[in-house]
């Protein structure tokens, strides 16, 4: 590996990164209990119906809780201008050969089960790798570019108003919410940092089971962990809790919640 | 005691730790993800016994995860990499390792070089060795006649001090010399990547940060019991060990780093491999 030829082909990723595009994201965690969900989805099995996994189910609730909590879904340029966003478009993450890469499903909360697993499934074969920015953020090249866009950041650090003036941009991915999917990889937590203008992400870890005690004995119980980080400036400290909670609701009783043929909304 | 900036212990520590104080500004981070992951520890602690008894060395959960660590880097030395946050990236020659030792006035770092070069038993001596001689040194919190005052003047002298300490990071870019020097002065200091065990506290959950040109960074937190269905019925108790990465997102993927922590967590569970030579 040759660091200039890695530096050159993350080189819109990290200019991504830069510190003002950063939101303070606050990190939420809930341990959701998946032994109804998964209930659901044996019985769908048994009944011949289409391949649904616990992922489509929880993109779909996702998305379901996206309708009806919109500040999740918002374009926020990091200061004082909150734009909202009709549209539900998930960027979703794969697991390929090549490496993590992300996918996106349009319209998502449009979609009921059966739909989303097809979707899921157009949105992983045109999944783009983890390095491409849909939109980059501008750079200058060499020392002195460097110089100029330091001092912008700092300029813009200090007074976020003069961005949309300067012509400067944060850049933006593709979709207007990320579903990370960490537990494909393993992860019991993972702490990530929001971009701007995204306001919050779903980050769900790897499913776990916990001995729990019951009137009959021990019982076991699946729990998939899944966190939402989101920008402090925007939402308060439970918010993310609200979110979470409403989608352990809806993966308790998807036969209310998500439906499997019938349009989503 | 009332602790204020006129005082001379306060002046005295707040001087000792200029570089930090300067450095740990949010413009000089690197946009850290922290992915944590757990790894049985029966087969180690195991193994360490027998081993022990073998050598009489003595190994600690610090040890076996240094070693772990090493011959993952060699495996992807990006983890290990260091990185200015756009156009510097310095992949490792040798690898230096360091470790936190926490001491009674500050948490210092026992930096191993070489380390690749070493076996187990050896780098538990080393370790063992750097850290016994950091506690040695230590000394209390705030000095003596803590009550004392300092001048306005040593304030003011600090500031600026700090102001062009900060500038110096913030802008070394544009005298790539400064900055080779500030990458060698971090390798130095704390090595390619630093290792915590901040599980001795009994910490069960734990955020870092990453201060450049680190890339990366790994924390032991405490070992804790789980249930857990037994192979032929019936329920278990094992002891889980959590390990908490911090990376820089920008420029390492999910996959990456969980590969890495992964081989990391892999030695872990089956020791016998802390023994391999690197490629």
């Amino acid at each position: 590996m040759k660091p200039e030829e890695y530096l050159h082909r993350f080189r819109h990723r990290i200019a991504r990164h830069r510190y003002v595009n950063w939101t303070l994201s606050v990190h939420t965690r809930v341990d959701i209990d998946m032994t109804k969900a998964d209930a659901f989805l044996e019985t769908i099995l048994q009944d011949g119906g289409p391949l649904i996994t616990r992922e489509h189910l929880w993109l779909c609730a996702a998305a379901k809780v996206l309708r009806e909590r919109p500040l999740f879904n918002v374009a926020y340029d990091g200061f004082r201008a909150l734009q909202a966003r009709d549209d539900i478009h998930l960027r979703v993450s794969f697991r390929t050969e090549n490496g993590i890469a992300f996918g996106l499903i349009a319209h998502a909360d449009r979609l009921n089960l059966r739909e989303m697993a097809q979707a899921h499934q157009q949105a992983q074969a045109g999944a783009k790798p983890w390095e491409f920015v849909g939109q980059p953020a501008p750079r200058h090249s060499g020392r002195w570019g460097r110089l100029c866009d330091d001092l912008m950041t700092s300029l813009l650090d200090r007074a976020p108003p003069l961005e949309s003036l300067l012509g400067f941009s944060a850049g933006d991915e593709e979709g207007t919410f990320t579903v990370l999917n960490a537990g494909d990889y393993g992860a019991e937590d993972l702490h990530a940092v929001v971009l701007r203008p995204a306001v919050a992400m779903l980050v769900v870890m790897a499913p776990r089971e916990d001995v729990a005690s019951g009137l009959s004995g021990p019982k076991v119980r699946l729990q998939v962990p899944m966190a939402v980080p989101f920008c402090h400036k925007v939402m308060d400290t439970d918010a993310a809790g609200y979110f979470l909670f409403q989608m352990q609701q809806l993966l308790n009783d998807p036969i209310g919640g998500l439906p499997v043929t019938e349009r989503g909304r | 005691m009332i602790l204020s900036r006129e005082n001379r212990a306060l002046a005295d520590r707040l001087d000792d730790r200029l570089d930090l104080v300067a450095g740990l500004r949010v413009e000089n981070f690197a946009a850290a993800a922290n992915l944590q992951m757990s790894v049985p520890l029966e087969a180690y602690l195991d193994w360490r016994a027998k081993r022990e008894a073998k050598t009489g060395i003595h190994l600690s959960i610090t040890h076996g995860v240094v070693r772990s660590v090493l011959l993952a880097l060699e495996k992807d030395p990006l983890m290990g990499a260091l990185f200015d946050g756009r156009d510097r990236l310095e992949l490792p020659r040798r690898l230096v390792v360091g470790v936190n030792v926490d001491t009674r006035d500050r948490a210092r770092t026992a930096v191993v070089k070489n380390a690749a070069c070493m076996d187990l038993e050896q780098l538990a001596q080393e370790i063992s060795r750097q850290a016994s001689n950091l506690r040695v040194q230590s000394g209390p919190v705030f000095g003596k006649g803590s009550l004392a005052t300092v001048s306005s003047w040593r304030t003011r002298q600090r500031w600026a001090k700090m102001v062009i300490l900060e500038l110096r990071e913030r802008l070394d870019y544009l005298w790539p010399l400064l900055q080779k020097r500030r990458f060698e002065q971090h390798l130095r200091q704390h090595g390619n990547i630093e290792i915590h065990n901040i599980g001795p506290n009994r910490v069960q959950a734990f955020k870092g940060f990453l201060r450049r040109p680190a890339v990366s960074g790994l924390w032991i937190l405490a070992a804790a019991d789980r249930v857990i269905r037994a192979e032929h019925g019936g329920f278990s108790k094992e002891r889980r060990l959590p390990l908490v990465l911090a990376y820089a997102q920008e420029l390492i993927s999910l996959d990456r780093a969980s590969a890495f922590l992964h081989g990391v967590c892999d030695r872990l569970r089956h020791p016998e491999r802390l023994l391999e030579q690197g490629p």
